[in-house]
């Protein structure tokens, strides 16, 4: 019988990593979130002249 | 963690240095977390996605402070079972498709896998009715322990620790019964 210790090994240790072109389409998508994220903060704070 | 704690409050301050740093620290390991979820690679990829750019979006209103892993892992699981419920998913694709690799992580358990175990836990966790695979997944490939897990989920500790029971149960015996 395999042993539970054996199965959570087995789980823990699947090797999936990020393509280099999947992370570049990623980031693109994120960094342009917060950068909108920060624009809108940052018009939000601007003082009533 | 230091570092974490560090990056948390950069990002919150609008960095995108902190931001990078936070998807190249914990991208394997929430992509791996969202195909086991998911059963499905281009899906993971969608979840891991829109998780991120959720994540920036909330940098100001982010009321987190403490752990950024578990935090990061409850919203792909959350994710995950969003997908699953609209019935989204494509195609499943086998785990198998990665090549076997061994991590540079430098965890003294690490295994070499091949792309037939891959396969067989693939198939075994898909047999797993849902709420038991997020368990066994979120405690062993997350580190979640079964309180948080309980927590996030809004059901009872005891609940959480019979579905892991029963799940790795039938986990096993799926997997001997292919070794056989």
């Amino acid at each position: 019988m395999r042993p539970a210790e054996n199965i959570e090994k087995l789980i823990r240790n699947v090797p999936i990593n990020t393509s280099a072109k999947r992370d570049e389409e990623v980031l693109d998508d994120v960094l342009n979130a917060l950068e909108k994220s920060n624009n809108i903060q940052s018009a939000a704070h601007q003082p009533n002249l | 963690m230091l570092e974490d704690k560090l990056l948390l409050l950069k990002f919150k301050r609008g960095s995108p240095d902190a931001l990078r740093r936070i998807y190249e620290k914990y991208k394997d390991e929430l992509l791996a977390l969202a195909v086991a979820l998911l059963n499905d690679r281009a899906t993971a990829e969608d979840a891991l996605h829109d998780v991120f750019v959720s994540f920036a979006q909330s940098a100001d209103k982010l009321k987190l402070s403490g752990n950024l892993k578990g935090y990061l892992i409850t919203c792909v699981a959350n994710r995950a079972r969003n997908s699953k419920r609209l019935g989204q998913q494509r195609m499943a694709v086998s785990l198998g498709e990665t090549e076997p690799i061994i991590s540079d992580s430098g965890k003294p358990e690490r295994w070499i896998i091949s792309s037939e175990e891959l396969d067989t836990l693939n198939n075994a966790l898909a047999q797993l009715p849902y709420p038991q695979r997020e368990v066994v997944i979120l405690h062993v490939q997350g580190s979640m322990k079964f309180k948080a897990i309980a927590e996030s989920q809004n059901v009872s500790i005891n609940t959480i620790q019979s579905r892991y029971r029963y799940g790795l149960d039938k986990l096993r015996s799926l997997l001997n019964s292919e070794v056989e």
